[in-house]
């Protein structure tokens, strides 16, 4: 682990830097099994594109649970000496929460961006701490705090208790805040002004950047699909986050200007909207990947369907943000791009 | 089955009546496996609040091909002789869709509601055409073709699925119906209307627009939909009485139903599908059904929506149903004493 509860804090503030960028699942063609190469193919991309770690996204489509840890332990050993790695933990109960914790530690994992399960209702403050604490107490991880799917509403209008937030920072392991995007910026100034200085606070929202950084102090950001606006030739996403920590906003202000279309057409196309849904557009976000040099691959229900005109106004979107989507066939998308390499085409009927 | 293939339009025309249901998995509390004694209540609930038939929903969360096959055999044991069994088709693969529908008939299935799944890519509407007649061929149930614009087949026509091309469809002899809204495009059901109409039975879902399809086109049937949340008690199904008389003619009458229910229809209902398929389980619950949570990937469930949610079933004379940890571990988990665990 390289670090023991009690320095967590302190290992994180010097090691989590930049950008963490997430990665999905691939599939074999009949979405029977686990794309190995296709997986790892998207690791080595995402670390050629000069983001500092790997999220696994492991809950956004049908796997069993056997599959979301195979799939978590061909990432990190595919990272290893490449790209940190960090793991949602977002699954259905706290027990199963726990279980992935053990085994992603086993696999050689070192942060977990750690939610809340599907089948919990907090009745109050104190259940939410407690909960929150147990599982804190039940791993060695540096961990990511993230308020986002919960949604206790009933507690506190802006969706988490802030009053809690002190708290849960004083559990020594819990290293980093991060905020759900779509939040308002107001969570996020709250968030900093209440754990900022013992916690690393990062909002991803990229338009948020020219306040948290020079303001706040951001020096990290948790994961999001950043490779839909780069490309390893072209890493301007990452270079525009350290040209931010740099403090050269004007620089910076000038690539976020040419991504802009790019911004604005992912922001205004997901037909769920990930905040007030909790349901991640991974096969958008994958498709944006694929065409910028990832995998691609169809993932498996139930996941949100990908449509024409989505795909159109993506590579409309790339195009006038000064990008080259690939050009193949659509059909290397729905295969992925190692499989279709190898020769394998669509069933006809 | 009880008909051929070639009997199989005549024998719809004579068994598709009313209102058809639709059930969705349910889990034990620690979601690790499915809850029968929970599914069967589900299936019963719409039996008992007059539905003629019930759809497996075996989409709608994250399930392994055992999993989702042992779902069917459930709900369809449950069902027999009682009320006509649908399922949903179009998951991941056509393969292993004709493989869940041939398990389905086999354990008593009757009817599917036909879709195409994700890693169905057609390059022409012949492409289109010809799954769809491999998958029809595969089996004897009758076939409920959903022409909706979610399978992305809009780069072959401007009405996001031509209606050319579903009149081939429902040329395939075990092609009955089409499930098709007036919401999707007026010129598109229009069109559909015009050229099978008198073929199929054409039917829209949604109750918004039974005032035209039910009253004006005759439409003998409707679903599936989550039409058990319209009523709290089975010995007063207001929903299948105002869709009876729609269709009896008595205009008017419907109307007074229509707007008694209004409150749940249009803004219940709206809160409801802002949260997905989860959503469409709370409300189950909230008026009899069994609930419990989805394994993940699944939406989220506001506590402004669940509001939305009670204070229009209680505007249409509804009490919704209490304390909220039941819907987590399922009505009947709860009442056998299960509880969240505490942490």
């Amino acid at each position: 682990m390289g670090f023991g509860k009690a320095g967590a804090k302190e290992w994180a503030r010097e090691n989590m830097r930049g950008l963490e960028a997430v990665i999905f699942p691939s599939f074999t063609p009949d979405l029977q099994d686990l794309d190995e190469e296709g997986v790892r193919y998207d690791v080595q991309h995402l670390a050629d594109n000069g983001f500092k770690s790997a999220l696994c996204a492991s809950e956004v489509c049908g796997m069993t649970f056997e599959e979301r840890i195979r799939f978590i332990e061909i990432v990190c050993d595919e990272a290893k000496g490449k790209i940190h790695t960090s793991i949602t933990a977002l699954h259905d109960t706290v027990e199963q929460d726990i279980e992935m914790l053990q085994l992603y530690e086993k696999a050689g994992g070192v942060v977990v961006m750690l939610g809340h399960p599907l089948q919990y209702h907090p009745r109050s403050e104190e259940e939410i701490y407690r909960m929150y604490k147990y599982v804190c107490d039940s791993t060695n991880l540096a961990v990511v705090f993230y308020p986002a799917r919960l949604k206790t509403k009933s507690l506190h209008n802006s969706y988490w208790p802030m009053q809690i937030l002190p708290r849960i920072a004083d559990i020594s392991n819990v290293v980093a805040l991060k905020i759900g995007g779509g939040s308002s910026l107001t969570f996020t100034a709250q968030c900093f002004h209440l754990v900022g200085d013992r916690l690393l606070v990062n909002d991803p929202i990229p338009e948020k950047w020219f306040l948290t950084i020079p303001k706040c102090g951001q020096q990290w950001s948790g994961a999001s699909p950043f490779y839909m606006f780069q490309t390893p030739e072209n890493p301007r996403m990452v270079r525009m986050f350290d040209l931010l920590v740099e403090g050269e906003i004007d620089k910076a202000l000038d690539i976020y200007w040419e991504m802009e279309p790019i911004n604005e057409a992912s922001m205004g196309m997901a037909s769920v909207s990930y905040f007030d849904t909790g349901i991640i557009y991974a096969t958008m976000d994958k498709y944006y990947h694929w065409c910028n040099g990832g995998n691609g691959g169809m993932l498996r229900q139930p996941v949100p369907r990908l449509h024409d005109y989505h795909k159109q106004r993506i590579r409309a979107s790339l195009l006038a943000g000064g990008m080259t989507p690939r050009e193949a066939p659509e059909e290397e998308f729905y295969l992925g791009r190692l499989n279709y390499a190898r020769g394998v085409r669509l069933r006809e009927y | 089955m009880e008909f051929t293939k070639s009997e199989a339009k005549q024998w719809a025309k004579e068994h598709y009546k009313g209102l058809d249901g639709v059930v969705s998995p349910s889990f034990m509390p620690d979601l690790e496996q499915l809850d029968e004694e929970g599914i069967r209540h589900d299936v019963r609930l719409n039996i008992s609040r007059g539905m003629f038939s019930v759809l497996c929903q075996t989409e709608v969360c994250a399930m392994t091909f055992e999993e989702r096959k042992r779902f069917l055999e459930i709900a369809c044991d449950e069902a027999k002789r009682k009320i006509l069994i649908s399922m949903f088709t179009g998951i991941d693969t056509i393969e292993k869709d004709i493989e869940l529908l041939k398990h389905f008939e086999k354990v008593g299935g009757t009817h599917t509601l036909l879709g195409w799944p994700g890693m169905f890519y057609a390059k022409s509407e012949e492409d289109i055409y010809h799954a769809t007649k491999k998958i029809c061929d595969a089996t004897n149930v009758c076939i409920d073709l959903w022409p909706k614009p979610k399978f992305d087949f809009g780069r072959f026509h401007p009405s996001l699925f031509n209606p050319e091309l579903v009149e081939r469809i429902t040329d395939i002899p075990n092609v009955v119906s089409i499930k098709a809204y007036i919401s999707d495009g007026l010129g598109k059901w229009a069109d559909i209307q015009h050229r099978v109409g008198d073929k199929i039975l054409l039917q829209s879902a949604e109750i918004e627009e039974w005032p035209i399809t039910v009253a004006k086109y005759k439409q003998q049937w409707a679903g599936p939909a989550d039409y058990v949340i319209f009523d709290q008690t089975s010995d007063n199904p207001r929903i299948v009485r105002m869709f009876n008389l729609f269709l009896e003619g008595e205009f008017l009458k419907a109307m007074d139903l229509y707007w008694e229910l209004a409150p749940i229809t249009m803004k219940a209902r709206s809160a409801m599908f802002e949260c997905g398929m989860l959503g469409v389980k709370y409300m189950q619950w909230l008026t009899g059904g069994n609930g419990g949570m989805y394994r993940q990937p699944t939406g989220v469930l506001f506590q402004r929506q669940k509001d939305v949610m009670r204070a229009g079933l209680k505007a249409a004379g509804v009490t919704p149903r209490e304390p909220e940890e039941e819907f987590y571990v399922g009505r009947l988990n709860y009442a056998r004493g299960s509880r969240l665990k505490e942490y």
